[in-house]
């Protein structure tokens, strides 16, 4: 905490000294503009930071990497719980995190919280079979987003980003240990009287890095070998542990 | 002390998997089987994907066979030649296994029939096991000895051969089926079968008992061996992390269950181990049939 502190103050003169506010409505950067997934990796916090010019509220929306979820509903079948119905969808965030200082619901207008899918509630998931019955879309979509939420991938943090004056801006981005790697999108609008003034665009990358990049590009771009490698480590260790045990 | 596995892509703690490994371990010496069948439902208990769970288990009992077979090995009690019968069986099996399993993963069936399958076998082999040592126990006072191999339709199949170590004159197809059965219970189950595989030698190919856990393990080696490679290959969800950690703790665990049993009764071991058995199998039943907090579940589909 204190070493974000730190790094954000002196972001801040050096933001100040360049005059980089005057010329611009928004500045917007991250404490690191790489989250690395290392073998100690259990969720990480990055800090996010910015100035403004003029008056207005701020919302940041962070999303990403895409994917393409199937969620399945249970049915009861001969006494036991079974997958029957499922939905596909397409383009999915993985990971949504929303933060402003006041609720968003307060600062924009639902048609532009629906436009800009801001706030889980508008997040809008297309199915990737266009005939799919709307009402049942919804529903899956509901399910998708209440699984979403339990695993700490989507998160409303409504109030938690925080004035240090009239001009800079700070909130912290929490990313929990199950984070699927890639890249992340980050929008953050300054907000007016109902509308929109300005918005700005950073990209932020998750990335394995180590032991852990190495592992998962091996068994994904070498899969038979890497099968081969795992049974030999297999064979080596039962033969260790045999030979170690042997002569009690 | 959190470690993140890089192919389950989650954060686990990295003693509650050394203390499963060694829990496991210490039932598996002291009862003299594999593991696997308790060791692939506690993963997904804690929340390892049912997937990787079922791929790493079979990485791991590949150590733990090795580990096994080399001890009867030194003790000759190994026939090879039935041994590889079984193991062509299991390979044809296995792949056949594998080929299925990514089959039902992709129609989003494979957690419910990994499930299933766990149900059916531990309730059959659990009872199975619960009742001959009831009987076992109570034989013990009257001395009579059963003879465990009878000649029945199975010594008129075709190509017989002789296996001097088993001291058997059976028909290979016997072997052959008995080994593609098991290979596809390794595949699904994650598991190296030792649990269908010995009452399968001993009550139908009449083996002495003796040669029967030395043969079986030699088989296993194989055909998890095969299983780790091909699940590798098609699904991408063998962990190697998990499987080195979780073995650690079965190496282990293992020599104190082996020490340990050696001061118990085989009927009572045998029943001990039923009850383990049936309480695992009604924990899953009991999942799969009260009705879910949630009926979604949720997968990350191709295009």
């Amino acid at each position: 905490m204190t070493k974000h502190l730190k790094i954000f103050s002196a972001m801040a003169i050096v933001l100040l000294m360049t005059g980089a506010v005057q010329s611009r409505d928004l500045v917007v950067d991250l404490s690191d503009s790489i989250v690395k997934i290392t073998t100690r990796f259990a969720g990480t916090e990055l800090l996010l930071f910015g100035a403004k010019q003029g008056e207005g509220d701020i919302i940041v929306v962070v999303r990403g990497p895409w994917e393409n979820p199937v969620v399945r509903k249970k049915e009861r079948v001969l006494g036991v719980w079974v997958n029957r119905d499922e939905v596909q969808f397409q383009d999915v965030p993985s990971y949504y995190w929303v933060a402003s200082n006041k609720p968003v619901e307060e600062l924009l207008p639902p048609e532009l919280l629906e436009i800009h899918q801001i706030g889980i509630p508008d997040l809008d998931f297309v199915p990737a079979s266009e005939n799919a019955d709307p009402t049942r879309v919804i529903a899956y979509s509901e399910a998708l987003k209440r699984e979403k939420i339990r695993k700490d991938l989507y998160h409303n943090a409504s109030s938690s980003l925080l004035f240090v004056d009239d001009v800079l801006f700070r909130t912290n981005v929490k990313f929990p240990a199950n984070v699927s790697v890639g890249e992340f999108g980050i929008q953050t609008y300054l907000v007016k009287d109902q509308e929109i003034v300005t918005s700005k665009t950073t990209l932020l990358n998750v990335r394995k890095f180590g032991l852990e990049a190495s592992i998962y590009n091996f068994a994904h771009r070498h899969s038979f070998l890497y099968g081969v490698f795992a049974v030999i480590i297999a064979c080596v260790a039962g033969w260790a542990a045999n030979a170690a045990f042997k002569r009690r | 002390m959190q470690i993140y596995l890089p192919i389950a892509e989650m954060s686990v703690n990295i003693f509650l998997i050394l203390g499963m490994g060694g829990g496991v371990g210490f039932l598996s010496g002291l009862f003299g089987v594999g593991g696997g069948f308790l060791m692939t439902p506690l993963l997904i208990f804690i929340g390892i994907p049912p997937a990787v769970a079922v791929a790493t288990e079979a990485n791991q009992i590949v150590a733990s066979s090795v580990s096994g077979v080399l001890a009867h090995w030194r003790r000759g009690n190994v026939d090879i030649k039935m041994g590889i019968l079984l193991l062509i069986g299991g390979v044809i099996g296995s792949t056949f296994g594998v080929w299925l399993f990514t089959l039902l993963k992709g129609l989003g069936q494979i957690d419910l029939v990994i499930k299933l399958s766990y149900v059916v076998f531990l309730g059959i082999i659990g009872a199975l096991m619960l009742v001959e040592s009831i009987n076992a126990m109570r034989a013990k006072k009257s001395k009579t000895r059963k003879r465990s191999h009878t000649h029945n339709w199975m010594h008129g199949l075709p190509f017989k051969m002789r296996f001097r170590k088993s001291r058997l004159y059976i028909s290979a197809i016997l072997p052959i089926a008995i080994g593609i059965f098991v290979g596809i219970l390794s595949a699904i189950m994650g598991v190296g079968g030792g649990f269908v595989m010995v009452p399968a030698m001993i009550y139908l190919l009449g083996m002495p008992t003796a040669v029967v856990v030395g043969t079986s393990l030699f088989q296993i080696i194989f055909v998890t061996a095969n299983v780790t490679i091909l699940q590798s290959v098609s699904n991408q969800t063998v962990d190697f992390i998990l499987a080195l950690l979780l073995l650690i703790g079965a190496v282990i665990g293992a020599q104190f269950g082996a020490r340990f049993g050696a001061k118990m009764q085989g009927e009572q071991l045998r029943g001990l181990l039923a009850l383990i058995v049936i309480a695992v199998c009604l924990k899953l039943t009991f999942d799969l049939v009260v009705t879910p907090a949630d009926p979604f579940s949720f997968g990350i589909g191709g295009h």
